[in-house]
């Protein structure tokens, strides 16, 4: 192809210079930290030190406030920062997910979503819902907020985990068989994901073997 | 150039042009030939870190909640049905039930939806049979997850 120069009379445009914008973020930050497990690194770290909150300081009173709760266990935070770099941090009761899954004896979630198809990972009865939103209800954000409503949510959130929940109590013998079943499930599930994985290696591989890169 | 360049999408900065001027010279932006395949590292199977309590005698007589550290209980005792409020045994539970199993009479507004939901269902799947979404190249990366894989699987 022959390009002339006056043909193609277009004046270069200047490369527009990328400006870092310099964003201004609200003084409220909400997170979930594990508790006694607060570190300095990402996302926590930075977002923090975005807002000119002392980092090491918020850690080590983070740390020291969830002395008395188990290592690991996900908390919601709420933070509002002061105009003197001060901050109120609070800490709520775990996160509803976490309580569920625990009352429930269920480590991993459902995978078929929701509708008449859903997997069923555990099932709770209304009184183990009863207690959970009674925790909850001391959480500075349900102030005001009736025990039933509390408990519609949970009752919503654990729709939504694959949590079944029944008026009846829970018999422990056949729960256990459900819970064997369910095993047996999670372990099938974990190994088509892993098979998954290798196979997508594998592809990759070969491509990555029999491309050939073209030249400028 | 004017007619080749008109076929070109308006763009902003150099990168996306196919060609631009710099000091009298065109310069042509390469074209890749080929699908830049990304390193794909094999992830290391991480244990479960979430501890959880598989004895059911407890989870049917406590609600297994406790979090703290010094706790004498796996969490509150559940008592007998009269100790907990009315509003308690009328909670609304979704338990969502096929289509076959609604009746109008009874669910109401439920059957309705969830006919409705059914009509959807099946109009989408009349849609597919039309011969625009026949694929005529059997190709593995075009083939959709189907329904019956989703769930055959692990049943």
């Amino acid at each position: 192809m022959h390009f002339t120069v006056r043909a193609a009379a277009k004046v270069v445009a200047k490369k527009a210079k990328k400006d870092v914008a310099k964003v201004v973020h609200p003084p409220y930050y909400k997170c979930t930290i594990k508790s006694q497990m607060a570190t300095a690194a990402p996302p926590l770290g930075p977002s923090l030190g975005q807002r000119n909150i002392n980092v090491q300081n918020f850690i080590k009173d983070f740390n020291g406030r969830t002395e008395d709760i188990r290592p690991g266990i996900p908390l919601p935070c709420r933070i509002l920062v002061h105009p003197d770099r001060t901050y109120d941090l609070d800490i709520y009761t775990p996160t509803t997910s976490w309580l569920l899954l625990k009352a429930a004896g269920a480590k991993r979630g459902s995978e078929r979503g929701m509708g008449p198809n859903r997997e069923i990972i555990g099932k709770l009865s209304v009184k183990h819902i009863y207690h959970i939103a009674e925790l909850k209800s001391t959480d500075k954000a349900m102030r005001g907020m009736p025990l039933e409503k509390i408990c519609n949510h949970l009752v919503g959130t654990a729709y939504r985990l694959g949590i079944q929940v029944q008026y009846e109590d829970l018999d422990p013998v056949e729960y256990k068989k459900f819970l064997i079943e369910r095993d047996a499930r999670v372990e099938r599930q974990l190994e088509y994901w892993r098979d998954q994985r290798t196979k997508k290696l594998l592809k990759t591989e070969t491509t990555e073997a029999a491309a050939t890169p073209a030249t400028t | 150039m004017q007619r080749f360049q008109s076929f070109l999408p308006h763009s902003q900065t150099l990168k996306d042009r196919l060609f631009y001027w710099k000091n009298d010279s065109l310069v042509v932006n390469a074209i890749r030939a080929y699908a830049v395949s990304r390193k794909v590292v094999p992830q290391k199977e991480k244990p479960s870190k979430i501890v959880v309590d598989k004895d059911t005698q407890k989870l049917c007589q406590f609600a297994c909640i406790d979090y703290k550290v010094n706790s004498t209980s796996p969490g509150p005792i559940l008592k007998a049905n009269n100790q907990y409020p009315d509003w308690l045994f009328k909670l609304r539970l979704p338990n969502p039930k096929p289509l076959e199993e609604l009746d109008p009479e009874k669910d109401g507004w439920l059957y309705w939806k969830a006919l409705r939901k059914r009509q959807v269902e099946e109009k989408r799947f009349r849609m597919k049979l039309k011969f625009r979404y026949i694929d005529l190249q059997d190709s593995p990366s075009k083939r959709k997850f189907n329904e019956a894989d989703k769930f055959g699987n692990f049943l």
